[in-house]
């Protein structure tokens, strides 16, 4: 088991310097998670088609796209809470020194969800329990995979606490999540996730039900404390403003293609995917004076559609796009799956 | 065309008497809390105004005052300068024919029982402004007007998609002929492509109709494309309002500028957010409401409460020390 000293680290890491700093661009050898033509089947239709993408060590990763594009189905996967027989897997997920646990069996994710990947969900009201009490809820794991003794839980469950930024942390812990506010269920739900030392966060649209303000506080919050603890983070949104400030690579989803991957800044700054651009289209920023908002339509997951499924609402969409599948390509520092690209 | 406001609200005041938790054995004391405190504002025919805030700042209360859903505890609230609680008989028809609402929760705000087309057509039905013969044409107008093809006339709000149920509550709002529109949260929770749709939508119905559009939201991005007019506001008091352009460009308000900061942009370092949470509106401390919040506060901020001031011709701002720039 792993134990770190959350106090030393602390000192070492001067915050918050560190989170303007992006980890360099560099490929590694050894990257934590690496997803190699991940393909989920529900029945007849094909959720997720041929996802590839890595994370590096101590990187933050965005998943992007429009709901339906297989975002959250992803997360799940990761996490080992969509399995077979449930759906039908194929491909590799390789996490650092577990090996390809794509067939893993639920012995050998007992010992990984909770513990090395753990996970936030959207609605942290409905994520945690309402009959039992904020301490009960972040010391049960304590104890039982960390194995600390109720006392050490205890101290550690205020240690936590404080470090989301709860105040008045002892008497926090006899609070059932009803009493506290949207944003302070969400920052329990963090300690709660962080409470393991875990090597891989996943984080699913962990600010889409709160203010702009708490939002702020919110992603910050999750950047300090993954870095901290030399965490890598998965971060599933939609909104690609705040992807472009908080994840250092992003992966654009279509109906469970990947469109375009990279550098956020580099894909970000300039999308060269039309379905990218798209989306960035649709952002509002103060200046904005005129939108120009895509068709209307919903991708098809019929695994018989043999080519991009966004050709149907593409503007800048060939003959052979409906045809024939588009390889995952390098172009211009990112990976891009489009028969005509922008230039 | 009435040249008078539309809507105008004078001082107005919302309390409500809460039981106090208090560790004293038999006692009766109540607290007050106070959603809305002095608002004033107004809404001109034509006009797009945004109200923006965070969760608790008195937003959804300032709604149901200008529905007439609650009345205020103190302060009058107009509508073509006459009293909302007072309208009656065919004054009452008027306003709720003229006041169109588009509620936050579509899917909860549409009845599942029945058709698109019973949906668009009851308030035709209930103001009898069509005969029974044209009701199915006017229906069609209306959802041609959101975007909808006519076939989805005889479908269920469980056979709509997202985006669609608000065309459909859209072209329900319309379907009385309403001269404001009145709209909470309209495209929140949608994806940002279809948010895009809806609001290109109603920009171009407002200018297209000569709609006024009362816009509830929370995000800044959103007023600035949609609205003419900005209030922020927090606590229940409107804190900063003028034209959308000015103050988000130049806001005086320290509690502007934060919101601004924390709205997401393209490649902006996540700022410093805003330390703590909306402060509970029961028993409000003296001086101004965002001083323990605020980094610009001064001992005074904590004495003497700001007034809203006029700052400009359209300007006005609540603050003892205004950023420079306004």
């Amino acid at each position: 088991m792993k134990h770190v000293n959350i106090g030393a680290a602390q000192a070492a890491v001067k915050l918050p310097d560190a989170l303007g700093v992006r980890t360099e661009q560099v490929a590694e050898a050894n990257p934590l998670l690496q997803v190699e033509g991940l393909s989920l089947t529900r029945g007849e239709s094909l959720i997720l088609d041929n996802v590839t993408f890595t994370l590096r060590r101590g990187a933050t990763l965005g998943l992007l796209g429009e709901s339906g594009a297989g975002k959250s189905t992803i997360a799940l996967t990761l996490i080992g809470l969509l399995r077979e027989p449930e759906v039908g897997l194929d491909g590799r997920i390789e996490l650092d020194g577990a090996g390809n646990i794509i067939k893993a069996e639920e012995d050998a994710w007992l010992k990984l969800r909770g513990r090395r990947v753990t996970m936030i969900f959207q609605d942290a009201s409905a994520a945690l329990n309402p009959c039992f009490t904020i301490g009960s809820q972040i010391m049960t794991p304590l104890r039982r995979v960390m194995g600390l003794s109720r006392a050490a839980a205890r101290a550690r469950a205020i240690e936590l606490l404080e470090s989301v930024g709860l105040n008045d942390a002892p008497s926090r812990l006899s609070a059932y999540p009803h009493q506290l506010s949207g944003g302070m269920q969400q920052r329990v739900m963090i300690a709660i996730a962080l409470s393991s030392n875990p090597d891989l966060l996943l984080a699913d649209e962990p600010t889409s039900a709160l203010d702009v303000t708490i939002q702020a506080q919110i992603i910050r919050l999750i950047l300090e404390e993954t870095r901290r603890r030399s965490a890598s983070c998965i971060f599933v949104l939609h909104d690609l403003a705040l992807a472009s400030q908080c994840c250092d690579d992003i992966v654009v989803l279509y109906g469970g293609q990947v469109m375009e991957a990279g550098p956020s800044r580099v894909v970000l700054a300039a999308p060269m995917h039309p379905y990218t651009e798209a989306l960035k289209g649709c952002v509002l920023e103060f200046d904005t004076e005129e939108l120009e908002p895509l068709p209307s339509g919903a991708p098809s997951f019929a695994s018989k559609t043999p080519g991009c499924r966004f050709a149907p609402r593409c503007p800048r969409a060939l003959d052979k796009c409906a045809g024939i599948k588009p390889p995952l390509v390098e172009a211009r520092g990112r990976k891009i799956a489009c028969w005509n690209p922008l230039p | 065309m009435n040249q008078a406001p539309i809507f105008r609200l004078l001082d107005v005041q919302k309390a409500y008497d809460i039981k106090a938790r208090s560790s004293a054995l038999f006692s009766r004391a109540s607290k007050r809390l106070r959603a809305l405190d002095g608002v004033r504002l107004s809404l001109e025919p034509g006009e797009s105004l945004a109200i923006v805030g965070e969760s608790g700042s008195g937003k959804t209360t300032l709604l149901r005052v200008l529905l007439g859903l609650t009345q205020p505890t103190d302060g009058r609230a107009l509508f073509r300068e006459k009293d909302i609680a007072s309208l009656e008989g065919a004054e009452r028809d008027r306003f709720c024919r003229e006041v169109a609402m588009i509620y936050q929760d579509a899917r909860g705000s549409l009845n599942p029982r029945m058709s698109v087309l019973e949906l668009v057509a009851e308030p035709l039905d209930h103001h009898k402004l069509c005969a029974k013969s044209e009701r199915r044409d006017r229906v069609a107008a209306l959802l041609s007007r959101v975007g909808l093809a006519p076939e989805m006339m005889s479908r269920y709000v469980s056979a709509l998609s997202g985006g669609q149920l608000r065309r459909v509550a859209i072209a329900r709002a319309l379907a009385s002929e309403p001269s404001v529109l009145v709209a909470d949260e309209a495209v929140s929770g949608l994806d940002v492509s279809t948010q895009a749709q809806i609001l290109k939508l109603l920009r171009d119905l407002q200018r297209e109709m000569g709609l006024s559009l009362l816009f509830i939201t929370h995000d800044l991005g959103v007023a600035a494309y949609l609205c003419d007019r900005i209030a922020v506001m927090y606590l229940g008091r409107v804190v900063e309002t003028g034209s959308t352009r000015e103050v988000l460009k130049t806001p005086a308000h320290p509690y502007t500028r934060a919101l601004l900061n924390a709205s997401p942009r393209f490649f902006a370092p996540i700022s410093d957010p805003l330390p703590g949470e909306v402060p509970s509106p029961i028993d409000l401390p003296p001086g101004c409401r965002f001083a323990g919040r605020c980094t610009r506060a001064q001992t005074d901020c904590h004495e003497n409460e700001p007034t809203l001031a006029p700052a400009g011709p359209t300007r006005l701002f609540a603050c003892l020390h205004p950023l420079s720039a306004a």
